[in-house]
């Protein structure tokens, strides 16, 4: 179980208990987030879970695989600190996380 | 025209397969004629979750739908050599829906990059420009039989386009898939089949000869690993399975859509002009018309939430028992725009093998939603005309008159 701070589209920042056996973008739709569409199913095949990863937290996360990065390239709204959610896996360590849903592409 | 009744064999018993769990369910068939195709399932909720019928050659469904994400998951031991249920009958072997892992992921990797999401929102432009047109031609009439006015033209008409092939030939294919997919005879379903195949053969041969810059052109182009060609009847089966994929389900799950609208005026009035709201309930839509279902191979004995099964044995995951799991859906027969957990549903399988073209029959049930409530005033059911639903492998509304 990680505490996650998630801050939505609207700029409202909630606090989330995402659970160790989910991914991040799963522990977003199960809390209620369902401007993540994850259309994909959390395949790596779209980019709609994307989201900005607050920078301090970044090198806790698992390495971008080829097909991520290809991905992100195709939002129209891609930062250095950008990720997609379905490739994060949740674990303790990831505590404290602050990320903020990426806009609509 | 598919008939309404169970066209398969029945087999006897399997000595190790245990009475209490015997049930008289056809997967294509669930309910009696005048009953809802995808509803009827609902009847099949029991005290054990997973059981045998001996319809369709005899096999095994999952009718508890918490156990399918372990199911497609495990790959190992569940195999997609033959994802419907009964024997092949001399069926070709769908590419790459019916591999494993590894061989599997190259084939997916190669056909993903028709749906890339650049890709995708080309086309959705395009469906756009499409979907406006058909609109504003049927709207002054006040009235239009959706099957064959709309959801037979636009998502057909964009699979074509991507795959270059000629609009006039739509017709025949939806004919042929349709047929392939609700048969009268199991020999009448695998010639549809192969009917797609062969006319793909040719079309594959045009693209060896001249390739060009199309979707079909790509998949004929597609290698493995070690960098060789695939042989040609591969090539046939992967343009197979795309073109199967892109030719009925999107069409079908908008004429559930306009059925279910029709008859709940309140949704036209919620949806209408909310376009986020719209984005948000294109997931519910599929949760909620679970129109596939996909079998599993066991590939040695297991036992499976206490049902004991063999190597061989295949278990069917309707998805209607996913997307009508009350546990899990609250108000399982409603739609509920933006249902926030919309997307447990399995109407788009599971694990490696989920829906390929997902994020475009997304974007095309939105553009649907989008464009047709936008200039479609308040509609409903033909009262002197009533719709015509038919249970089959995937289920559909077959016949839809609406009025304006």
């Amino acid at each position: 179980m990680a505490k996650i701070y998630v801050t939505n589209r609207a700029a409202l920042t909630s606090e989330i208990d995402a659970s160790a056996d989910s991914s991040l973008m799963e522990a977003l739709r199960d809390n209620g987030f369902d401007e993540v569409l994850a259309l994909c199913g959390g395949n790596c095949s779209c980019a709609s879970c994307h989201v900005y990863v607050d920078n301090e937290f970044l090198h806790l996360l698992s390495a971008m695989s080829e097909d991520e990065d290809d991905l992100l390239d195709s939002s129209d709204h891609r930062r250095a600190n950008s990720r997609l959610s379905c490739q994060i896996a949740i674990s303790d360590h990831l505590t404290g996380l602050r990320l903020t849903v990426a806009p609509e592409d | 025209m598919a008939i309404q009744q169970s066209i398969g064999t029945r087999v006897p018993k399997p000595n190790h397969v245990p009475d209490h769990l015997v049930v008289d369910l056809d997967v294509h068939f669930p309910g009696t004629p005048d009953e809802d195709p995808l509803l009827a399932w609902k009847r099949h909720i029991g005290p054990y979750p997973v059981v045998w019928t001996p319809h369709q050659g005899g096999h095994w469904v999952a009718v508890d739908s918490a156990i399918y994400d372990s199911i497609y998951r495990d790959t190992d031991t569940w195999s997609s050599r033959n994802i419907f249920v009964g024997p092949r009958n001399g069926r070709p072997q769908l590419l790459p829906s019916e591999y494993d892992p590894p061989e599997h992921a190259n084939f997916r990797k190669h056909i993903m990059q028709l749906f890339h999401p650049k890709v995708v929102r080309e086309w959705t432009e395009e469906a756009r420009e499409l979907t406006v047109g058909i609109i504003e031609e049927l709207q002054p009439q006040g009235r239009c039989e959706f099957v064959e006015d709309f959801a037979k033209q636009l998502p057909m008409i964009i699979t074509l386009r991507m795959l270059s092939l000629p609009q006039s030939d739509r017709e025949k294919l939806v004919d042929l898939a349709f047929t392939a997919l609700r048969p009268a005879t199991p020999e009448e379903g695998i010639a549809a089949q192969m009917g797609v195949a062969q006319y793909l053969a040719e079309r594959v041969q045009e693209r060896i000869a001249n390739p060009g810059d199309d979707g079909l052109s790509l998949l004929v182009a597609t290698k493995l690993p070690d960098g060789s060609e695939l042989n040609i009847e591969q090539k046939i089966a992967m343009s197979t399975n795309v073109l199967f994929g892109g030719l009925d389900t999107v069409a079908t799950t908008m004429a559930w859509t306009a059925l279910y609208m029709a008859e709940n005026p309140a949704l036209q009035h919620e949806l209408r002009g909310n376009k986020a709201l719209i984005a948000r309930t294109t997931e519910e839509l599929l949760r909620r018309f679970g129109i596939s279902q996909v079998s599993r191979v066991a590939t040695r004995d297991v036992e499976l939430a206490g049902a004991p099964i063999k190597a061989g044995e295949q278990v069917c995951m309707p998805a209607a028992m996913s997307g009508l799991n009350a546990d899990i859906f609250p108000d399982p027969d409603a739609i509920v725009p933006g249902r926030s957990n919309a997307n447990k549903h399995h109407t788009m399988g599971g694990g490696v093998h989920r829906c390929a073209g997902a994020l475009l029959a997304h974007a095309e049930l939105r553009v649907f939603l989008e464009e047709w409530l936008d200039r479609i005033p308040q509609f409903s059911l033909d009262p002197n005309d009533r719709p015509v639903k038919l249970a089959t492998l995937v289920p559909c509304v077959d016949h839809l008159p609406l009025v304006w």
